[in-house]
Protein backbone atom coordinates (compact mmCIF):
# COMPACT_ATOMS: atom_id res chain seq x y z
CA UNK A 1 0.00 0.00 0.00
CA UNK A 2 2.79 2.50 -0.40
CA UNK A 3 1.10 4.08 -3.56
CA UNK A 4 -1.87 5.29 -0.79
CA UNK A 5 0.88 7.33 0.76
CA UNK A 6 2.21 9.16 -2.41
CA UNK A 7 -1.63 10.04 -3.94
CA UNK A 8 -2.15 13.56 -3.17
CA UNK A 9 -5.14 13.98 -1.18
CA UNK A 10 -5.68 17.68 -3.08
CA UNK A 11 -5.58 15.66 -6.66
CA UNK A 12 -8.40 13.20 -4.93
CA UNK A 13 -10.82 16.20 -3.46
CA UNK A 14 -10.33 18.26 -6.44
CA UNK A 15 -11.13 15.66 -8.83
CA UNK A 16 -13.84 14.25 -6.86
CA UNK A 17 -15.02 17.78 -6.79
CA UNK A 18 -15.23 18.13 -10.29
CA UNK A 19 -17.68 15.37 -11.10
CA UNK A 20 -20.63 16.33 -10.72
CA UNK A 21 -19.98 19.96 -13.00
CA UNK A 22 -18.09 17.38 -15.69
CA UNK A 23 -21.16 15.38 -15.39
CA UNK A 24 -23.78 18.35 -15.79
CA UNK A 25 -21.68 20.07 -18.78
CA UNK A 26 -23.04 17.14 -20.93
CA UNK A 27 -26.54 17.76 -21.33
CA UNK A 28 -25.97 21.63 -21.06
CA UNK A 29 -23.44 21.27 -24.05
CA UNK A 30 -25.34 19.25 -26.00
CA UNK A 31 -28.62 21.88 -25.31
CA UNK A 32 -26.59 24.22 -25.93
CA UNK A 33 -24.68 23.79 -28.88
CA UNK A 34 -27.28 22.19 -30.22
CA UNK A 35 -29.98 24.98 -29.88
CA UNK A 36 -27.28 27.41 -31.53
CA UNK A 37 -27.07 25.35 -34.81
CA UNK A 38 -23.20 24.66 -34.45
CA UNK A 39 -22.92 22.46 -37.60
CA UNK A 40 -20.33 20.28 -35.40
CA UNK A 41 -22.38 19.73 -32.49
CA UNK A 42 -22.24 16.16 -33.18
CA UNK A 43 -18.59 15.78 -33.11
CA UNK A 44 -17.90 18.95 -30.27
CA UNK A 45 -20.32 17.04 -27.45
CA UNK A 46 -18.76 13.57 -28.07
CA UNK A 47 -15.66 15.22 -26.72
CA UNK A 48 -17.55 16.74 -24.21
CA UNK A 49 -19.03 14.05 -22.76
CA UNK A 50 -15.52 11.78 -22.88
CA UNK A 51 -13.72 14.50 -21.02
CA UNK A 52 -16.97 14.14 -18.60
CA UNK A 53 -15.64 10.27 -18.34
CA UNK A 54 -12.22 10.72 -18.40
CA UNK A 55 -13.01 12.76 -15.24
CA UNK A 56 -15.04 10.64 -13.39
CA UNK A 57 -12.35 7.37 -14.78
CA UNK A 58 -9.61 9.73 -13.27
CA UNK A 59 -11.13 10.91 -9.91
CA UNK A 60 -12.30 6.65 -9.75
CA UNK A 61 -8.98 5.80 -10.12
CA UNK A 62 -7.54 8.74 -7.91
CA UNK A 63 -9.24 7.11 -5.13
CA UNK A 64 -7.02 4.34 -5.55
CA UNK A 65 -9.41 1.41 -5.11
CA UNK A 66 -7.99 -1.69 -3.38
CA UNK A 67 -7.85 -4.79 -5.52
CA UNK A 68 -10.31 -6.75 -3.19
CA UNK A 69 -13.01 -3.96 -3.90
CA UNK A 70 -12.17 -3.66 -7.49
CA UNK A 71 -13.11 -7.05 -8.11
CA UNK A 72 -17.06 -6.86 -7.38
CA UNK A 73 -16.42 -3.88 -9.77
CA UNK A 74 -15.55 -6.35 -12.51
CA UNK A 75 -18.04 -8.73 -11.83
CA UNK A 76 -21.03 -6.53 -11.73
CA UNK A 77 -19.68 -4.64 -14.68
CA UNK A 78 -19.71 -8.04 -16.71
CA UNK A 79 -23.24 -9.24 -15.23
CA UNK A 80 -24.52 -6.26 -16.65
CA UNK A 81 -22.91 -6.54 -20.15
CA UNK A 82 -23.94 -10.29 -20.00
CA UNK A 83 -27.54 -9.62 -19.38
CA UNK A 84 -27.63 -6.75 -21.92
CA UNK A 85 -26.50 -9.47 -24.43
CA UNK A 86 -28.80 -12.10 -23.16
CA UNK A 87 -31.74 -9.75 -22.72
CA UNK A 88 -30.87 -8.82 -26.80
CA UNK A 89 -33.85 -10.36 -28.30
CA UNK A 90 -36.28 -8.11 -26.48
CA UNK A 91 -35.99 -4.45 -26.93
CA UNK A 92 -35.33 -2.07 -24.56
CA UNK A 93 -35.51 -4.94 -21.87
CA UNK A 94 -32.28 -4.34 -20.51
CA UNK A 95 -30.71 -4.86 -17.06
CA UNK A 96 -27.95 -2.71 -17.29
CA UNK A 97 -29.62 0.52 -15.60
CA UNK A 98 -31.29 -1.78 -12.41
CA UNK A 99 -27.10 -3.88 -12.08
CA UNK A 100 -25.81 0.12 -12.54
CA UNK A 101 -27.96 0.91 -9.48
CA UNK A 102 -27.27 -1.88 -7.54
CA UNK A 103 -23.43 -1.68 -8.04
CA UNK A 104 -23.29 2.08 -6.85
CA UNK A 105 -26.11 1.12 -4.19
CA UNK A 106 -23.24 -1.63 -2.65
CA UNK A 107 -19.81 0.19 -3.86
CA UNK A 108 -20.56 3.69 -4.05
CA UNK A 109 -21.44 6.37 -6.28
CA UNK A 110 -17.80 5.96 -8.29
CA UNK A 111 -17.83 2.09 -8.73
CA UNK A 112 -21.78 2.70 -10.10
CA UNK A 113 -20.57 4.98 -12.76
CA UNK A 114 -17.91 2.16 -13.85
CA UNK A 115 -20.08 -0.42 -13.97
CA UNK A 116 -22.54 1.51 -15.66
CA UNK A 117 -20.14 2.82 -18.39
CA UNK A 118 -18.08 -0.26 -18.57
CA UNK A 119 -20.93 -2.56 -19.25
CA UNK A 120 -22.15 -0.13 -22.10
CA UNK A 121 -18.67 -0.44 -23.73
CA UNK A 122 -17.84 -4.41 -23.26
CA UNK A 123 -21.58 -5.33 -24.36
CA UNK A 124 -21.05 -3.17 -27.80
CA UNK A 125 -17.99 -5.33 -28.47
CA UNK A 126 -21.08 -7.74 -29.28
CA UNK A 127 -23.50 -5.17 -30.90
CA UNK A 128 -21.22 -2.81 -32.51
CA UNK A 129 -19.03 0.36 -31.37
CA UNK A 130 -20.29 3.00 -32.64
CA UNK A 131 -20.43 7.45 -31.93
CA UNK A 132 -23.20 6.06 -29.39
CA UNK A 133 -20.37 4.25 -27.40
CA UNK A 134 -19.22 7.16 -25.19
CA UNK A 135 -23.35 8.35 -25.04
CA UNK A 136 -23.96 4.94 -23.41
CA UNK A 137 -21.49 4.96 -21.49
CA UNK A 138 -21.93 8.29 -19.94
CA UNK A 139 -25.66 7.52 -19.71
CA UNK A 140 -25.24 4.33 -18.14
CA UNK A 141 -22.55 5.58 -16.04
CA UNK A 142 -25.13 8.75 -14.91
CA UNK A 143 -27.63 6.18 -13.76
CA UNK A 144 -24.79 4.71 -12.22
CA UNK A 145 -23.77 7.46 -10.07
CA UNK A 146 -26.98 8.81 -9.28
CA UNK A 147 -27.51 5.30 -7.14
CA UNK A 148 -24.47 5.95 -5.87
CA UNK A 149 -25.33 9.24 -4.52
CA UNK A 150 -28.78 8.32 -3.42
CA UNK A 151 -27.14 5.31 -1.79
CA UNK A 152 -24.82 7.11 -0.23
CA UNK A 153 -27.25 9.59 1.56
CA UNK A 154 -29.45 5.74 2.35
CA UNK A 155 -32.56 7.23 0.51
CA UNK A 156 -32.51 3.70 -1.29
CA UNK A 157 -34.01 1.82 1.59
CA UNK A 158 -36.91 3.97 0.97
CA UNK A 159 -39.16 1.87 -1.60
CA UNK A 160 -40.41 5.03 -2.93
CA UNK A 161 -36.89 6.71 -3.93
CA UNK A 162 -35.25 3.49 -5.44
CA UNK A 163 -38.11 2.40 -8.03
CA UNK A 164 -38.83 6.24 -8.86
CA UNK A 165 -34.87 6.70 -9.60
CA UNK A 166 -35.32 2.98 -11.35
CA UNK A 167 -37.45 4.04 -13.12
CA UNK A 168 -36.58 7.97 -14.09
CA UNK A 169 -33.98 6.30 -15.45
CA UNK A 170 -35.23 4.81 -18.64
CA UNK A 171 -36.78 8.60 -19.73
CA UNK A 172 -33.36 10.01 -18.70
CA UNK A 173 -31.27 7.11 -20.82
CA UNK A 174 -33.93 7.68 -23.41
CA UNK A 175 -33.43 11.53 -23.48
CA UNK A 176 -29.85 11.42 -23.47
CA UNK A 177 -29.69 8.76 -26.78
CA UNK A 178 -32.19 10.99 -28.31
CA UNK A 179 -30.98 14.31 -27.60
CA UNK A 180 -27.67 13.61 -28.84
CA UNK A 181 -28.96 11.95 -32.03
CA UNK A 182 -31.48 14.86 -32.66
CA UNK A 183 -29.87 18.01 -31.73
CA UNK A 184 -26.29 16.44 -33.07
CA UNK A 185 -27.45 14.65 -36.50
CA UNK A 186 -30.76 17.04 -37.86
CA UNK A 187 -30.34 20.31 -39.44
CA UNK A 188 -31.94 22.84 -39.27
CA UNK A 189 -33.14 21.87 -35.86
CA UNK A 190 -36.80 23.09 -34.89
CA UNK A 191 -39.17 22.72 -31.67
CA UNK A 192 -41.63 20.34 -33.56
CA UNK A 193 -38.51 18.08 -34.79
CA UNK A 194 -37.48 17.62 -31.18
CA UNK A 195 -40.78 17.22 -29.71
CA UNK A 196 -41.74 14.29 -32.52
CA UNK A 197 -38.16 12.79 -31.83
CA UNK A 198 -38.66 12.84 -28.01
CA UNK A 199 -42.86 11.65 -28.47
CA UNK A 200 -41.33 8.45 -30.96
CA UNK A 201 -39.31 7.41 -28.23
CA UNK A 202 -41.88 7.94 -25.26
CA UNK A 203 -43.01 4.02 -25.16
CA UNK A 204 -39.75 2.52 -25.92
CA UNK A 205 -38.42 4.66 -22.83
CA UNK A 206 -41.36 3.78 -20.62
CA UNK A 207 -40.67 0.23 -21.04
CA UNK A 208 -36.93 0.38 -20.51
CA UNK A 209 -37.92 1.99 -17.16
CA UNK A 210 -40.28 -0.69 -16.06
CA UNK A 211 -37.99 -3.39 -17.10
CA UNK A 212 -35.65 -1.19 -14.89
CA UNK A 213 -38.06 -1.85 -12.17
CA UNK A 214 -38.92 -5.04 -12.59
CA UNK A 215 -35.28 -6.05 -12.90
CA UNK A 216 -34.49 -4.29 -9.48
CA UNK A 217 -37.89 -5.45 -7.83
CA UNK A 218 -36.51 -9.08 -8.61
CA UNK A 219 -32.90 -8.92 -8.04
CA UNK A 220 -32.40 -6.11 -5.26
CA UNK A 221 -33.04 -8.43 -1.85
CA UNK A 222 -31.46 -11.93 -3.74
CA UNK A 223 -28.77 -9.67 -4.88
CA UNK A 224 -27.90 -7.29 -2.09
CA UNK A 225 -28.22 -10.98 0.42
CA UNK A 226 -25.49 -12.05 -1.82
CA UNK A 227 -22.88 -9.09 -1.98
CA UNK A 228 -23.49 -8.89 1.80
CA UNK A 229 -22.44 -12.48 2.23
CA UNK A 230 -19.31 -12.56 0.31
CA UNK A 231 -18.50 -9.12 2.06
CA UNK A 232 -18.88 -10.82 5.58
CA UNK A 233 -17.40 -14.13 4.25
CA UNK A 234 -14.11 -12.51 3.15
CA UNK A 235 -14.51 -9.74 5.32
CA UNK A 236 -14.06 -6.78 3.24
CA UNK B 1 -8.70 -20.72 -41.69
CA UNK B 2 -5.53 -18.77 -40.76
CA UNK B 3 -4.97 -16.25 -38.92
CA UNK B 4 -5.12 -12.72 -40.31
CA UNK B 5 -1.91 -10.49 -39.52
CA UNK B 6 -2.40 -8.09 -37.08
CA UNK B 7 -2.35 -4.64 -39.56
CA UNK B 8 0.01 -1.97 -38.56
CA UNK B 9 1.76 -4.81 -36.24
CA UNK B 10 5.66 -3.15 -37.01
CA UNK B 11 4.60 0.15 -35.81
CA UNK B 12 4.29 0.91 -31.82
CA UNK B 13 0.74 0.63 -30.67
CA UNK B 14 0.94 5.05 -30.13
CA UNK B 15 1.42 5.19 -34.28
CA UNK B 16 -2.12 3.20 -35.50
CA UNK B 17 -3.90 4.99 -32.42
CA UNK B 18 -3.06 8.47 -33.33
CA UNK B 19 -3.98 7.53 -36.59
CA UNK B 20 -7.33 6.25 -35.62
CA UNK B 21 -8.64 8.74 -33.45
CA UNK B 22 -7.25 11.77 -36.10
CA UNK B 23 -9.26 10.31 -38.80
CA UNK B 24 -12.44 9.52 -36.55
CA UNK B 25 -11.88 13.28 -35.04
CA UNK B 26 -11.89 14.85 -38.49
CA UNK B 27 -14.81 12.37 -39.42
CA UNK B 28 -16.72 13.47 -36.52
CA UNK B 29 -15.94 17.46 -36.27
CA UNK B 30 -15.92 18.28 -40.04
CA UNK B 31 -19.84 18.36 -41.31
CA UNK B 32 -19.05 18.34 -45.00
CA UNK B 33 -20.11 15.96 -47.79
CA UNK B 34 -16.70 15.14 -49.59
CA UNK B 35 -14.80 15.03 -45.88
CA UNK B 36 -17.23 12.22 -44.75
CA UNK B 37 -17.61 10.68 -48.14
CA UNK B 38 -13.83 10.73 -47.91
CA UNK B 39 -13.86 9.40 -44.57
CA UNK B 40 -16.55 6.32 -45.59
CA UNK B 41 -14.17 5.13 -49.18
CA UNK B 42 -10.71 5.26 -46.26
CA UNK B 43 -12.47 2.93 -43.73
CA UNK B 44 -13.63 0.90 -46.37
CA UNK B 45 -10.72 0.36 -48.04
CA UNK B 46 -8.80 -0.73 -44.86
CA UNK B 47 -12.08 -2.93 -43.71
CA UNK B 48 -11.49 -4.65 -46.99
CA UNK B 49 -7.37 -5.08 -46.40
CA UNK B 50 -7.76 -5.81 -43.04
CA UNK B 51 -10.76 -7.54 -41.92
CA UNK B 52 -11.43 -9.16 -45.37
CA UNK B 53 -14.44 -9.04 -47.89
CA UNK B 54 -16.94 -10.90 -46.44
CA UNK B 55 -16.53 -9.45 -42.68
CA UNK B 56 -16.79 -5.74 -44.50
CA UNK B 57 -19.84 -7.24 -46.28
CA UNK B 58 -21.32 -8.63 -43.55
CA UNK B 59 -21.09 -5.26 -41.36
CA UNK B 60 -22.56 -2.88 -44.41
CA UNK B 61 -25.55 -5.47 -44.15
CA UNK B 62 -26.73 -3.15 -40.92
CA UNK B 63 -24.33 -0.03 -41.51
CA UNK B 64 -25.83 0.76 -45.22
CA UNK B 65 -29.84 0.65 -44.00
CA UNK B 66 -28.44 2.54 -40.71
CA UNK B 67 -27.25 5.36 -43.51
CA UNK B 68 -30.64 5.21 -45.50
CA UNK B 69 -32.35 6.07 -42.02
CA UNK B 70 -30.39 8.72 -40.48
CA UNK B 71 -30.62 10.35 -44.34
CA UNK B 72 -34.37 9.87 -44.27
CA UNK B 73 -34.77 11.03 -40.82
CA UNK B 74 -33.14 14.93 -41.46
CA UNK B 75 -36.04 15.49 -44.23
CA UNK B 76 -38.79 14.19 -42.06
CA UNK B 77 -37.85 15.23 -38.60
CA UNK B 78 -36.74 19.38 -40.33
CA UNK B 79 -37.71 20.41 -44.01
CA UNK B 80 -35.80 22.71 -45.16
CA UNK B 81 -34.22 23.78 -48.61
CA UNK B 82 -34.73 25.18 -51.75
CA UNK B 83 -34.71 22.13 -54.15
CA UNK B 84 -38.17 20.55 -53.60
CA UNK B 85 -37.77 17.13 -54.57
CA UNK B 86 -41.36 15.49 -53.54
CA UNK B 87 -44.19 15.91 -50.96
CA UNK B 88 -45.10 13.51 -48.48
CA UNK B 89 -48.69 14.13 -47.24
CA UNK B 90 -47.99 17.54 -45.49
CA UNK B 91 -43.88 17.31 -45.25
CA UNK B 92 -41.64 18.29 -48.25
CA UNK B 93 -39.18 16.91 -48.96
CA UNK B 94 -36.60 18.99 -49.79
CA UNK B 95 -32.41 17.87 -52.00
CA UNK B 96 -30.77 19.84 -49.71
CA UNK B 97 -32.30 18.12 -46.29
CA UNK B 98 -31.85 14.90 -47.94
CA UNK B 99 -28.01 15.86 -48.62
CA UNK B 100 -27.60 16.68 -44.89
CA UNK B 101 -28.62 13.64 -43.64
CA UNK B 102 -26.65 11.88 -46.50
CA UNK B 103 -23.77 13.57 -45.03
CA UNK B 104 -24.61 12.24 -40.96
CA UNK B 105 -25.42 9.06 -41.87
CA UNK B 106 -22.13 8.74 -43.89
CA UNK B 107 -20.36 10.23 -41.20
CA UNK B 108 -21.95 7.55 -39.07
CA UNK B 109 -21.51 5.01 -40.96
CA UNK B 110 -17.49 6.36 -41.39
CA UNK B 111 -16.96 5.94 -37.47
CA UNK B 112 -17.96 2.83 -36.76
CA UNK B 113 -16.01 0.80 -39.69
CA UNK B 114 -13.19 2.78 -38.76
CA UNK B 115 -13.84 1.51 -35.35
CA UNK B 116 -14.20 -1.59 -36.57
CA UNK B 117 -10.78 -1.67 -38.70
CA UNK B 118 -8.99 -0.21 -35.43
CA UNK B 119 -10.14 -2.98 -32.86
CA UNK B 120 -8.10 -5.90 -35.13
CA UNK B 121 -4.86 -2.95 -35.32
CA UNK B 122 -5.42 -2.61 -31.64
CA UNK B 123 -5.38 -5.96 -29.89
CA UNK B 124 -7.14 -5.31 -26.44
CA UNK B 125 -3.47 -6.23 -25.53
CA UNK B 126 -2.28 -3.20 -27.52
CA UNK B 127 -5.02 -1.22 -26.07
CA UNK B 128 -3.76 -2.06 -22.42
CA UNK B 129 0.01 -1.52 -22.77
CA UNK B 130 -1.19 2.15 -24.14
CA UNK B 131 -2.95 2.77 -21.00
CA UNK B 132 0.60 3.17 -19.51
CA UNK B 133 1.23 2.76 -15.33
CA UNK B 134 -0.35 5.30 -13.78
CA UNK B 135 -3.56 4.40 -14.52
CA UNK B 136 -4.14 0.41 -12.66
CA UNK B 137 -7.38 -0.11 -11.57
CA UNK B 138 -9.60 0.57 -14.42
CA UNK B 139 -7.74 -0.97 -17.02
CA UNK B 140 -7.88 -4.17 -14.54
CA UNK B 141 -11.32 -3.67 -14.32
CA UNK B 142 -12.62 -3.25 -18.32
CA UNK B 143 -9.99 -6.26 -18.85
CA UNK B 144 -11.69 -8.21 -16.52
CA UNK B 145 -14.91 -7.44 -16.80
CA UNK B 146 -14.24 -8.55 -20.92
CA UNK B 147 -13.12 -11.73 -20.07
CA UNK B 148 -15.68 -12.26 -17.45
CA UNK B 149 -18.75 -12.19 -19.85
CA UNK B 150 -17.97 -15.07 -21.86
CA UNK B 151 -17.17 -16.78 -18.77
CA UNK B 152 -20.70 -15.75 -17.29
CA UNK B 153 -22.36 -16.59 -20.73
CA UNK B 154 -20.85 -20.37 -20.40
CA UNK B 155 -21.43 -20.80 -16.72
CA UNK B 156 -25.21 -19.06 -16.96
CA UNK B 157 -25.65 -21.98 -19.05
CA UNK B 158 -24.05 -24.39 -16.74
CA UNK B 159 -26.01 -23.16 -13.83
CA UNK B 160 -29.73 -23.72 -15.78
CA UNK B 161 -28.42 -27.05 -17.05
CA UNK B 162 -27.68 -28.23 -13.73
CA UNK B 163 -31.20 -26.99 -12.45
CA UNK B 164 -32.48 -28.61 -14.98
CA UNK B 165 -31.18 -31.36 -14.26
CA UNK B 166 -32.04 -31.55 -10.91
CA UNK B 167 -35.66 -33.59 -10.84
CA UNK B 168 -35.87 -34.74 -7.54
CA UNK B 169 -37.72 -32.75 -5.77
CA UNK B 170 -40.36 -32.57 -8.34
CA UNK B 171 -43.25 -30.28 -8.11
CA UNK B 172 -44.04 -27.62 -10.67
CA UNK B 173 -41.90 -26.44 -12.77
CA UNK B 174 -40.50 -22.72 -11.83
CA UNK B 175 -41.71 -19.92 -13.56
CA UNK B 176 -39.21 -17.99 -15.93
CA UNK B 177 -39.12 -15.37 -13.44
CA UNK B 178 -38.04 -17.28 -10.36
CA UNK B 179 -35.89 -19.36 -12.58
CA UNK B 180 -34.10 -16.03 -13.53
CA UNK B 181 -33.46 -14.71 -10.49
CA UNK B 182 -32.08 -17.92 -9.38
CA UNK B 183 -29.57 -18.35 -11.96
CA UNK B 184 -28.49 -14.50 -11.71
CA UNK B 185 -27.89 -14.55 -8.14
CA UNK B 186 -26.03 -18.03 -8.13
CA UNK B 187 -24.14 -16.58 -11.02
CA UNK B 188 -23.03 -13.63 -8.84
CA UNK B 189 -22.38 -15.51 -5.91
CA UNK B 190 -20.08 -17.83 -8.21
CA UNK B 191 -18.48 -14.81 -9.42
CA UNK B 192 -18.04 -12.86 -6.60
CA UNK B 193 -16.27 -15.35 -5.02
CA UNK B 194 -14.31 -16.78 -7.75
CA UNK B 195 -12.62 -12.69 -8.03
CA UNK B 196 -11.98 -12.74 -4.44
CA UNK B 197 -9.74 -15.83 -4.81
CA UNK B 198 -8.29 -14.69 -8.16
CA UNK B 199 -7.66 -11.48 -5.94
CA UNK B 200 -5.56 -13.27 -3.60
CA UNK B 201 -3.73 -14.97 -6.51
CA UNK B 202 -2.71 -11.70 -7.64
CA UNK B 203 -1.64 -10.27 -4.51
CA UNK B 204 0.26 -13.23 -4.03
CA UNK B 205 2.15 -13.07 -7.31
CA UNK B 206 3.11 -9.32 -6.26
CA UNK B 207 -0.38 -7.51 -7.50
CA UNK B 208 -0.28 -3.91 -4.96
CA UNK B 209 3.26 -4.94 -3.27
CA UNK B 210 3.85 -0.87 -4.13
CA UNK B 211 6.41 -1.56 -6.55
CA UNK B 212 6.96 -2.35 -10.43
CA UNK B 213 6.41 -6.19 -10.58
CA UNK B 214 8.02 -6.21 -14.33
CA UNK B 215 10.41 -3.54 -16.05
CA UNK B 216 9.23 -6.06 -19.39
CA UNK B 217 8.06 -3.55 -22.29
CA UNK B 218 5.98 -5.93 -24.81
CA UNK B 219 5.64 -2.50 -26.91
CA UNK B 220 8.68 -0.34 -27.43
CA UNK B 221 8.86 3.47 -28.93
CA UNK B 222 11.85 3.46 -31.65
CA UNK B 223 13.08 6.40 -33.68
CA UNK B 224 10.92 5.17 -36.20
CA UNK B 225 7.75 5.31 -34.45
CA UNK B 226 8.65 8.84 -33.15
CA UNK B 227 9.46 10.07 -36.76
CA UNK B 228 6.02 8.65 -37.91
CA UNK B 229 4.28 10.00 -35.24
CA UNK B 230 5.95 13.94 -35.57
CA UNK B 231 4.80 13.24 -39.03
CA UNK B 232 1.37 12.20 -38.41
CA UNK B 233 0.99 15.18 -36.10
CA UNK B 234 2.13 17.50 -38.95
CA UNK B 235 -0.52 16.03 -41.25
CA UNK B 236 -2.88 16.20 -38.83
CA UNK B 237 -2.93 19.55 -37.87
CA UNK B 238 -2.79 20.75 -42.16
CA UNK B 239 -5.73 18.08 -42.54
CA UNK B 240 -7.47 20.06 -39.49
CA UNK B 241 -6.66 23.46 -41.13
CA UNK B 242 -8.35 22.33 -44.17
CA UNK B 243 -11.05 20.83 -42.82
CA UNK B 244 -11.80 24.16 -40.99
CA UNK B 245 -11.60 26.28 -44.07
CA UNK B 246 -13.70 23.74 -46.46
CA UNK B 247 -16.31 23.66 -43.73
CA UNK B 248 -16.07 27.65 -43.17
CA UNK B 249 -16.87 28.08 -46.49
CA UNK B 250 -19.66 24.95 -47.25
CA UNK B 251 -23.44 26.05 -46.88
CA UNK B 252 -26.14 23.27 -47.07
CA UNK B 253 -29.16 25.68 -46.36
CA UNK B 254 -30.40 27.10 -48.55
CA UNK B 255 -28.68 26.02 -51.56
CA UNK B 256 -25.16 23.81 -51.08
CA UNK B 257 -22.86 25.92 -51.87
CA UNK B 258 -18.95 27.02 -51.33
CA UNK B 259 -17.41 23.54 -52.38
CA UNK B 260 -13.49 25.46 -52.70
CA UNK B 261 -10.65 24.48 -55.02
CA UNK B 262 -9.87 20.09 -54.90
CA UNK B 263 -6.84 20.53 -53.64
CA UNK B 264 -8.09 21.51 -49.84
CA UNK B 265 -9.33 17.96 -49.83
CA UNK B 266 -6.38 16.44 -50.57
CA UNK B 267 -4.44 16.55 -47.18
CA UNK B 268 -7.53 14.97 -46.14
CA UNK B 269 -7.89 12.01 -48.54
CA UNK B 270 -4.27 10.85 -47.65
CA UNK B 271 -4.82 11.04 -44.07
CA UNK B 272 -7.92 8.75 -44.98
CA UNK B 273 -5.69 6.07 -47.17
CA UNK B 274 -2.79 6.03 -45.00
CA UNK B 275 -4.05 3.37 -42.84
CA UNK B 276 -4.71 1.28 -46.12
CA UNK B 277 -1.31 2.59 -47.44
CA UNK B 278 0.55 1.48 -44.18
CA UNK B 279 -0.93 -1.87 -43.61
CA UNK B 280 -0.40 -2.55 -47.08
CA UNK B 281 3.13 -1.92 -47.36
CA UNK B 282 3.74 -3.52 -43.69
CA UNK B 283 6.24 -6.04 -43.35
CA UNK B 284 9.32 -3.66 -43.91
CA UNK B 285 10.14 -3.70 -40.49
CA UNK B 286 10.76 -5.05 -37.37
CA UNK B 287 7.33 -5.90 -35.12
CA UNK B 288 7.64 -2.98 -32.47
CA UNK B 289 6.48 -6.21 -30.08
CA UNK B 290 10.06 -7.89 -29.25
CA UNK B 291 10.94 -9.48 -26.01
CA UNK B 292 13.48 -6.71 -25.24
CA UNK B 293 14.14 -7.27 -21.16
CA UNK B 294 14.23 -3.26 -19.97
CA UNK B 295 16.22 -2.07 -17.17
CA UNK B 296 16.76 -3.76 -13.93
CA UNK B 297 13.95 -3.45 -11.79
CA UNK B 298 13.32 -0.46 -9.28
CA UNK B 299 15.52 -0.66 -6.50
CA UNK B 300 14.17 -1.88 -2.83
CA UNK B 301 11.93 -4.15 -4.84
CA UNK B 302 13.87 -7.15 -4.44
CA UNK B 303 14.52 -10.17 -6.46
CA UNK B 304 10.84 -11.36 -6.31
CA UNK B 305 9.99 -8.33 -8.58
CA UNK B 306 11.91 -9.89 -11.82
Amino acid sequence: MMERQHTTPFRERALAALEVPALVAVPVALVGLGLVGVDATAGLTLVVALLALLLVFASFEASRPALRQLMPTAVLAAAAAAGRVLFAPLPDVKPVSAIAIVAGAALGRRSGFVVGAMAALISNFFFGQGPWTPWQMYAWGLVGYVGGALGEKDLLSHAPVLYGWAFASGPVYGLILNGYHVLGYVRPLTWPAVALACAASVPLDVVHGLATVAFLAATWLPWGRAIRRVVAKYGL
Amino acid sequence: MAARPTPLETWHATVPAALFAGAVALTMLAVHPVIAALSLAGALAFSLGARGVRATLRGLRWQLPMLALVCLANPLFSASGSTLLLKLGPRSVYAESLAYGATMGAVMVAVVVWLEGASTALTQDRLLALAGRRARALPLVASLAAQLVPQMLGRARTVRAALAACTVAGGARPTARHELVRTSTMLLSWSLEDSLERSDAMRARGWESGCTRTSYRPDRLRARDAVALAALGALLALCAACAWAACSGWRFYPRMTGLGPWWRYLPLAVLFALPSLAAATDGGGAPSRVATPGAAAPAGCGRGAR
